[in-house]
C-alpha cells in the first residue's frame, strides 16, 4: 500500500534545541496514527511540518506525492486541526465557521449544506446557530473537526484534540474519530499529551522524545570479558 | 535455551561474573541481584541453585576448576559460562520483549547487562516500548463495553500502558544522562 503522507528524514532545529531529528513517517489511507510524547518532544512541530505550514531544515514531506502546502485545505486534500488557529472572529456562528473553508469553492448555499452535514456527522448539529464564544471546550473541538470535514479530506492532522477534555468527553470524541476512519476511510494523525487519553485501540502508536520518533530498533549487546581473559582463581560472587 | 526468566538471569550471573563461581555463589548472587522481597523477580536462592545443573547439561556453563571446602570434604566445583552460554545470553538481551510480564522481563534484562553497556540498555528499553505500542493497538476498547466494571478495568489497563510508556521515556533519559556523564570532556 502506498503512503498517503510521507515524511522522510525531516529535521527542524531551533537555536536552543532540535525539535525534530531525522524523523520519518508514512501514513496510509484509512490509518489512525497517534503520536504520543511529553511536552516539548516535537509533536506539534511534526504536525506543522507534515501540513506544510513550517518548512523543515532538511528532509522532504509529500502528500499523495506532492508538496503538502498545495493540498492543505483543498477538496480531497488534508486538513489541519489546531484548537485556536485559522478561526474567524469569535462572534461568528458555528455554521459559518464550519462552512468557511468551502465558501471559495462553492456557492454559499452549498457550503452551508456541507457544513450542516459535517456538523451532523460530528454530532454537533444543534450547535449550528450558536456563536463560537458560547461553546464549551468539548463542543469547540467537535466543531473544529466538523470544519475540517467540509472539504472531504483524505487525511486529518489533529494537534492534541483530547487535551482539556474530561474522560467521558475524550472517549466520545475518540469514538467519533475512529468512526470517521472506519466508515469514511479518512486517515488521521493526532498528537497526544503525556496523559495518553488518545492511545486508543486500533491506533498505530508512535512515541516522540526529544525530537525523535520511535518504534523498536534492534541492537546487540556489547562483548563481555572474553572467557580466556578471566582470572582462574576461585570467586565467591561477592 | 529452555526455561523461564530465572534460568536466564542465572546464566547472566555466570556470564557477567569476572571469575568462576561456585553453585552456591551463583545462587546467592542471583538472589542479591534479582530476588529478595523488593527484587524484580522475588526469586529465592534455591530457585537459581536448581537451575545450575540444567544450564550445565545444556552446555551453557561448565566446570572450570575446583575450590577446597572449609570442612575439608570434596572440593566444590567452579563454574563459568561457555561460548554457547555467552551467545545465548547475548541473544536473550537482544531478542524481542514479549507479553505478558513485559516489564518484569525488561527489568530483568536491564539488570543482566554488563555494567556501563548503555547502548544495550537503550535497545532493551526500545524493545519494551515497541511491545507496549503493539499492546495499545491490540487493547480492548473501553467504550465498546456495556458493562461498567468492564469499562473501568479497561480504562485501568490503558492507564497502566501509559505509565509504562512514560517509564520507557524516563529510563531513556536516565541512561542518556549516564552516557553523557561518562563521555570524556
Amino acid at each position: 500500500m502506498s503512503a498517503l503522507l510521507s515524511v522522510s528524514g525531516v529535521s527542524v532545529r531551533f537555536p536552543a534545541a532540535t525539535a525534530l531529528a531525522d524523523v520519518s513517517l508514512e501514513v496510509a489511507a484509512g490509518e489512525l496514527v497517534v503520536v504520543w510524547g511529553p511536552a516539548r518532544s516535537g509533536r506539534t512541530v511534526l504536525l506543522e511540518v507534515a501540513a506544510g505550514v513550517r518548512q523543515p531544515d532538511s528532509g522532504t514531506v509529500r502528500f499523495d506525492g506532492r508538496p503538502p502546502e498545495q493540498q492543505l485545505g483543498r477538496h480531497g486534500g488534508f486538513a489541519l486541526v489546531q484548537s485556536e488557529r485559522a478561526l474567524l472572529g469569535h462572534a461568528e456562528l458555528v455554521v459559518d465557521q464550519v462552512a468557511f473553508p468551502a465558501i471559495r469553492a462553492m456557492s454559499r448555499w452549498r457550503a452551508q449544506a456541507a457544513a450542516d452535514a459535517a456538523l451532523r456527522r460530528c454530532g454537533a448539529e444543534e450547535l449550528a446557530q450558536q456563536p463560537m464564544r458560547s461553546l464549551s471546550h468539548a463542543e469547540r473541538i467537535r466543531v473544529l473537526l466538523a470544519r475540517s470535514l467540509v472539504r472531504e479530506p483524505r487525511l486529518i492532522l489533529m494537534d492534541e484534540p483530547t487535551t482539556g477534555l474530561s474522560h467521558p468527553e475524550s472517549e466520545r470524541f475518540l469514538a467519533l474519530v475512529r468512526s470517521l476512519v472506519r466508515e469514511r476511510g479518512i486517515a488521521v494523525v493526532m498528537t497526544d499529551d503525556a496523559e495518553g487519553a488518545a492511545l486508543v485501540p486500533g491506533a498505530r502508536v508512535l512515541t516522540m522524545q526529544r525530537g525523535t520518533l520511535r518504534g523498536a530498533g534492534p541492537s546487540l549487546p556489547a562483548d563481555v570479558i572474553p572467557l580466556e581473559g578471566r582470572r582462574a582463581e576461585p570467586g565467591l560472587g561477592r | 535455551m529452555r526455561g523461564g526468566v530465572v534460568a536466564r538471569v542465572t546464566l547472566a550471573t555466570v556470564v557477567l561474573s569476572p571469575e568462576p563461581l561456585t553453585r552456591y555463589a551463583v545462587a546467592r548472587e542471583v538472589e542479591r541481584r534479582f530476588g529478595g522481597d523488593d527484587g524484580i523477580l522475588r526469586t529465592k536462592r534455591q530457585h537459581a541453585y536448581d537451575q545450575v545443573p540444567a544450564l550445565e547439561a545444556a552446555g551453557l556453563i561448565r566446570v572450570v576448576g575446583t575450590t577446597p571446602t572449609r570442612s575439608g570434604g570434596e572440593p566444590t566445583r567452579l563454574l563459568a559460562a561457555t561460548q554457547a552460554g555467552v551467545h545465548d545470553w547475548r541473544s536473550w538481551l537482544s531478542s524481542p520483549v514479549s507479553m505478558p510480564d513485559a516489564m518484569t522481563s525488561t527489568l530483568a534484562r536491564l539488570h543482566a547487562v554488563r555494567p556501563g553497556d548503555f547502548m544495550t540498555m537503550l535497545g532493551i528499553v526500545d524493545r519494551c516500548e515497541a511491545v507496549l505500542q503493539t499492546m495499545v493497538q491490540r487493547a480492548d476498547d473501553p467504550i465498546a463495553s456495556e458493562d461498567v466494571l468492564d469499562r473501568i478495568r479497561l480504562v485501568w489497563n490503558r492507564r497502566e500502558l501509559v505509565a509504562q510508556l512514560q517509564w520507557c521515556q524516563h529510563s531513556r533519559e536516565i541512561i542518556g544522562e549516564a552516557m553523557g556523564a561518562r563521555r570524556p570532556r
